[in-house]
């Protein structure tokens, strides 16, 4: 449990959510996040994977759907309602809110906040990026079956690491990024509990492009996943005897 | 860092390094939250996650030196259960600090504008502090003891209520000194005071206003401090406390800084977000709020370190700087600045020289004797030599662009170059 509790002292960084959107291949799908808070255009952004650009246009509310019937790129909006930017006080945090940086993190899908709206200004990006979040859910179902679940990234060396979560009755309770990664090898001799892990690899999906990647990787990622129990937990049997 | 009351105590030692003393101070956060489950009821004692003395010995076998963290941060246990159930709390923003723009959100935090709560945290403080007092260097392992307000100090509740007029009357006096900065009619503090009050000043001149706003905020936070700094002495703990609370961030050598007065800003690489008040945004504090979040991506991008105005040190061994002001300034800031001057510091301002205070008196840089209008590069400035120092800003100001920052750049190396 010593080993366990020292797994959780990193947090994890902001190179490890980037790797994270490089490992998808997000860079190519470039869109412009927009929020309004209070009625007000509080920001625009333009985001390519993890680099963001401010952008000053919109300046007023009334300008703002022409401006998007304008932009060559898709535009999401989050609107939220006047006086709510109250954060739930019991958030339950979904795995793919760990792992992506801001704003990616804050395109909540299907499952939406009552307290903002979302709107895309295009339908094919919304579709996609549903499709990226339930395959989020269904790993994030898979690793939550174990008390620690470890999703290895694949990166460019000085990127490459392990994440981390410890779950609790199927919810993340800690989190955390160990880079260099610790080998699965360690975890099994050590970790003494069960353990859940796959990996965000974007090597093989290089003549893919746009959302395409990402749900390419994903889906790699749920069929690479493998479930261990510690070495010194007895088989379930082993306490049966006859008398 | 050691989040003892988060851990099994059995496993507390693993966290010290026998007589390594190489491997610095281990920062403990104690937390009220943890230590009161029960409204009046503090355990330091009885469970074994919380035997705080138990802790400070075994850093003392093992030769560690302790940092004590006190006060209150975004983590829940800052405060105990039984305070958050005392509705209304107040809204405060969420800062996570782990990446440089994030989502902005608000959490309800228990008020020490009820008296309960503030009291409750005076005991609780008053105990933790009898204990460490006990354990202080250098015969015991308590190096230093940090109190921070965190989050609390963006409360804006705090503004909102008589401490707000008794402020005003302590700045101002007179109703009629407050109208005429203000170009107002008020008839008493009360009612400038007032919801609408307040919207009316933040409508007629809202840096100002924003600077009146932040002062009277933290007027009540500063009268608990005093309470706080009495039980400090009491103990004779002085010497190993400090106050971060509005304390400067020993940031060195920043690139580029900016004013924050329509901004709320807290930490290193500071986290933005626009001023509220009744939990609404200023529409004013929109437009500063996107050019800073602006120019802290530019400076990133250009790997350039940026701080905000309010957290800046006026440090000596700082370079040329480019400062993003526009027409009003901190009397104190403008009078930092003039010594960084003074000691050799190049300053550029690319939207201008900042020619106010906030109390509307003006900032005198230079006699006209001083100004010359050179090139710098491609860009015609004006350059004032003060002290051994050079201040420069544009003869036209610029807009705010993109690349601005780059452009800024350009302008300071260029700066560079001249004094070599």
């Amino acid at each position: 449990m010593i080993y366990l509790n020292r797994l959780f002292s990193s947090p994890i960084t902001l190179a490890a959510k980037q790797t994270v959107v490089y490992l998808l291949g997000f860079e190519s799908r470039p869109f412009v996040f927009c929020e309004i808070v209070d009625g007000l255009v509080l920001r625009a952004l333009q985001v390519t994977g993890s680099q963001l650009e401010s952008l000053l246009e919109p300046k007023a509310m009334a300008d703002r759907l022409s401006w998007i019937e304008n932009q060559p790129l898709p535009v999401v909006t989050l609107i939220h309602e006047t006086g709510s930017l109250v954060r739930d006080p019991n958030p339950v945090t979904p795995l793919w809110k760990f792992l992506l940086p801001f704003p990616w993190n804050r395109l909540q899908g299907a499952t939406s906040n009552h307290r903002c709206k979302l709107e895309f200004s295009c339908g094919s990006f919304q579709s996609d990026w549903n499709g990226i979040i339930s395959r989020f859910e269904e790993i994030q179902n898979q690793l939550s079956k174990s008390e620690l679940g470890c999703l290895f990234l694949d990166g460019p060396s000085e990127a490459s690491g392990v994440l981390l979560f410890r779950y609790v009755r199927g919810q993340i309770v800690s989190s955390s990024f160990l880079s260099p990664p610790i080998s699965s090898a360690q975890l099994e001799k050590n970790v003494g509990t069960t353990v859940a892990r796959c990996q965000l690899d974007k090597n093989k999906q290089s003549n893919l492009l746009g959302f395409s990647v990402a749900h390419a990787v994903l889906d790699s990622a749920i069929h690479s996943l493998k479930f261990f129990s510690p070495l010194n937990e007895q088989p379930q049997d082993a306490l049966r005897f006859e008398l | 860092m050691l989040d003892y009351s988060n851990q099994a105590s059995t496993d507390w030692s693993q966290f010290f390094v026998d007589g390594d003393s190489s491997s610095g101070n281990l920062v403990i956060p104690i937390w009220w939250g943890s230590h009161e489950q029960i409204q009046g009821v503090r355990d330091f004692t009885k469970n074994s996650r919380l035997r705080l003395e138990k802790l400070l010995t075994l850093a003392h076998q093992k030769k560690r030196s302790l940092n004590i963290q006190l006060g209150f941060s975004s983590d829940e246990r800052s405060f105990p259960t039984w305070t958050r159930e005392r509705l209304p709390g107040s809204p405060v923003p969420v800062i996570h600090g782990s990446e440089p723009i994030e989502a902005l959100e608000t959490t309800r935090a228990p008020s020490f504008l009820q008296p309960a709560v503030k009291d409750g945290f005076l005991q609780f403080l008053e105990e933790v502090l009898g204990i460490l007092s006990l354990y202080c260097s250098p015969q015991g392992p308590v190096n230093s003891i940090r109190f921070s307000w965190g989050p609390l100090e963006l409360d804006s509740h705090l503004a909102e209520t008589e401490h707000l007029s008794v402020y005003f009357r302590q700045r101002y006096g007179v109703i009629g000194n407050l109208n005429s900065l203000y170009q107002t009619c008020f008839k008493d503090f009360d009612t400038t005071c007032s919801k609408m009050g307040i919207r009316t000043l933040f409508d007629k001149r809202p840096w100002v206003a924003a600077w009146d706003f932040k002062n009277g905020r933290s007027f009540f936070l500063k009268n608990v401090e005093s309470e706080i700094f009495s039980r400090v002495e009491q103990r004779g703990l002085t010497s190993v406390f400090t106050m971060s609370a509005g304390q400067k961030v020993n940031m060195k050598q920043p690139q580029v800084v900016f004013d924050d007065m329509l901004l709320e800003s807290l930490g290193e690489q500071p986290v933005l977000i626009p001023l509220r008040i009744f939990d609404q945004v200023i529409p004013t504090a929109i437009p500063d709020f996107r050019f800073t979040e602006l120019i802290k991506l530019e400076a990133l991008q250009a790997q350039e370190k940026i701080q905000a105005m309010s957290q800046w040190n006026f440090s000596t061994d700082t370079r040329n700087v480019i400062i993003f002001a526009q027409r009003f300034m901190r009397a104190d800031h403008a009078t930092g600045i003039k010594s960084l001057l003074e000691q050799g510091t190049g300053l550029f301002f690319p939207l201008g020289l900042p020619q106010w205070d906030e109390n509307l008196n003006l900032i005198s840089w230079s006699s006209p004797l001083q100004k010359a209008k050179c090139a710098i590069g491609t860009e015609e400035v004006w350059k004032i030599r003060t002290g051994a120092g050079t201040l420069v800003y544009p003869t036209q100001t610029w807009e705010k662009n993109l690349g601005i920052v780059l452009r800024s750049l350009t302008v300071l190396n260029g700066m560079r170059g001249e004094k070599k």
